[in-house]
């Protein structure tokens, strides 16, 4: 091993380390900020020691229209649903509410295009019933998960930041002082 | 190998003195502790690399919030830096410390792949994110090849084996596996024949000889150990019940396009062994016979619909070749670790088989004193024959 070699390997490392830090930091910097309200998860995939499991309301395929509605023409509705199968890339373009919080307008496979909000996601699960955005664990110290994992799908919402291209980062982990209304717009 | 009984035997025909016959003793004596002493450094020095960077990991995980994320990423980014450094120097500039330096670039490289995942903690990006394990055999890989040590090229096919399943199953919940995961032992046989080749074509660059024999050794391993499962009727035997939807035979069609893609790569691999035999191995024909039977068999198993169980009679069929080659080639090149896997597996197959036939039809009782006298009486049979062997090998 020489020492040519050796300073390769190290700048090697450092762009493997600097270039997940730098394409995460340009979402934070270049990106908008929403809340995201989260919504319980099944008892199996709970806290596991010092991660939480998070799941959202956008993350349910079922509860997002397939297409367009008519005042926010971006996909041309076929005539039947898109076929969605797991590990299909989805976009799901999102509604701010005047709140902050932001709920999912309708899905899509290709690439909105315009000045819209949108989520890069990728289908999951054994029916294509859920979708992934990246964005399902969050890390907090040893001990200080139980709060959190009480709050789910009642005051817990999610702050995340949305580039341009679909892409989210958490930012933090929002916790009200009320409970959120028992039925929330999509 | 010279041993004492060698050097006798020279003494009494008198191709040596005496005199010579001592000093040799004496060397042979010293090297054999000069070698045992480096075992147990290398041993230590290793452990200790790898019990410090499990602390460290650990030390990632609890998330220490008394420290910023800056200042971890720091602490981390200069222990992989320092240790990367001091390992080179003690292994390749001052040369006073080799295994100890080798065990501390071992040490970084745990560090580096700490620091990827203390950044995806950072960031909320989920832990079982493929990506995470890929940066982490990009940083590997080029370590493989300039030290060219067994460590690295095993810590190197563990991350591959663990990113191959993170990626085969990435679009499933992991408390959801179902009977499409058997693609996923599929994935790994064919991933372990295509090793094979791909060992075989280290032996072009001498130098990279002793990577070639690692990834032979642990695809032959591996193939053998997939094999064994396969002869299993809940594995690979019919199902009674498929309640795969549609959507879900799609996802699980992933799965197979890829096991297929990686089989039609392992035969190409074996068809230019066969043609230009880099390894220059004897044995070239039955090796590549057997790397593409086994990638047909399986991509075949992955498309038939399974209403009967043909494909476990005709893996357990494959695994039985296999293990007599396996042997066989073994005996022709006098190399112990074939045959020990020969025999390890063999002895694996006997005692599943004799649980599998026995289990139901012998009261309980009979069948573990007859399954405890089998296996004294085998373990005697086989240390006494492997004993034979290593004595034959070293004194033809």
């Amino acid at each position: 091993m020489t020492t040519r070699q050796v300073l390769g390997i190290g700048l090697l490392w450092l762009l493997v380390i600097g270039g997940i830090i730098i394409s995460k930091q340009i979402t934070i910097w270049t990106g908008t900020t929403v809340r995201l309200q989260t919504q319980p998860v099944d008892p199996y995939d709970l806290f596991r020691g010092d991660y939480v499991t998070l799941r959202y309301r956008i993350s349910d395929m079922n509860r997002i229209p397939d297409f367009s509605r008519k005042d926010t023409p971006v996909w041309t509705p076929a005539s039947s649903s898109y076929a969605w199968s797991s590990g299909d890339t989805v976009y799901v373009v999102l509604r701010q509410q005047p709140d902050g919080t932001a709920t999912a307008e309708y899905k899509t496979p290709q690439y909105p295009t315009g000045n819209v909000l949108f989520l890069k996601g990728t289908v999951s699960g054994y029916n294509a019933n859920q979708i992934d955005y990246g964005i399902e664990s969050y890390f907090v110290p040893q001990g200080k998960g139980k709060d959190i994992e009480r709050s789910r799908g009642t005051n817990l919402f999610v702050s995340v930041t949305i580039d341009r291209w679909g892409n989210a980062v958490i930012r933090d982990l929002v916790m009200t002082t009320q409970p959120a209304p028992s039925i929330m717009p999509l | 190998m010279i041993d004492r009984e060698l050097i006798s035997l020279w003494v009494t025909r008198q191709v040596i003195t005496e005199d010579q016959a001592v000093t040799m003793r004496r060397d042979i004596e010293e090297s054999r502790k000069e070698t045992s002493s480096n075992n147990i450094i290398v041993t230590l020095s290793t452990v200790g690399a790898i019990v410090l960077g499990a602390g460290i990991l650990l030390f990632v995980a609890s998330n220490w919030d008394v420290l910023s994320a800056l200042v971890k990423v720091s602490l981390l980014l200069l222990g992989t830096y320092s240790t990367l450094a001091l390992g080179y120097a003690c292994s390749y500039r001052w040369k006073n410390y080799i295994r100890v330096g080798a065990a501390l670039i071992l040490l970084s490289t745990i560090l580096y792949c700490a620091t990827i995942f203390l950044v995806a903690q950072i960031y909320h990006i989920s832990a079982n994110n493929h990506w995470l394990i890929l940066f982490c055999l990009v940083g590997i890989a080029p370590l493989v090849y300039t030290i060219r040590s067994n460590a690295f090229a095993l810590l190197f096919l563990t991350g591959l084996y663990i990113w191959l399943g993170f990626v085969g199953m990435r679009t499933y919940d992991f408390g959801q596996t179902s009977d499409s995961a058997i693609a996923l032992p599929a994935l790994f046989l064919v991933t372990s024949i295509l090793l094979f080749f791909l060992g075989g074509f280290h032996y072009r660059l001498p130098s990279f000889a002793s990577i070639a024999r690692t990834y032979r050794l642990v695809g032959i391993h591996l193939t053998l150990l997939i094999l064994l499962l396969f002869t299993f009727q809940f594995i690979s035997g019919k199902l009674d019940s498929i309640a795969l939807s549609p959507l879900a035979l799609r996802a699980y069609g992933q799965l197979t396009v890829t096991t297929i893609t990686l089989a039609a790569a392992a035969v190409l691999a074996a068809l230019f062994s066969l043609r230009y035999n880099p390894a220059q191995s004897h044995t070239i024909t039955w090796e590549c016979g057997l790397g593409i039977t086994l990638s047909f068999v399986v991509s075949v198993f992955l498309l038939s619909s399974r209403t009967s169980d043909l494909f476990t009679y005709l893996f357990s069929l494959l695994f039985i070749v296999l293990i007599s080659a396996v042997i066989v080639i073994g005996y022709q090149r006098e190399d112990m670790n074939l045959i020990n896997a020969g025999i390890t597996y063999t002895s694996l197959f006997i005692l599943i088989r004799y649980f599998d036939f026995f289990w139901d039809l012998l009261d309980r009782s009979i069948f573990f004193i007859i399954g405890g006298i089998i296996l004294i009486g085998g373990g005697v049979v086989l240390e006494r024959q492997r004993r034979k062997l290593k004595q034959q090998f070293t004194h033809p």
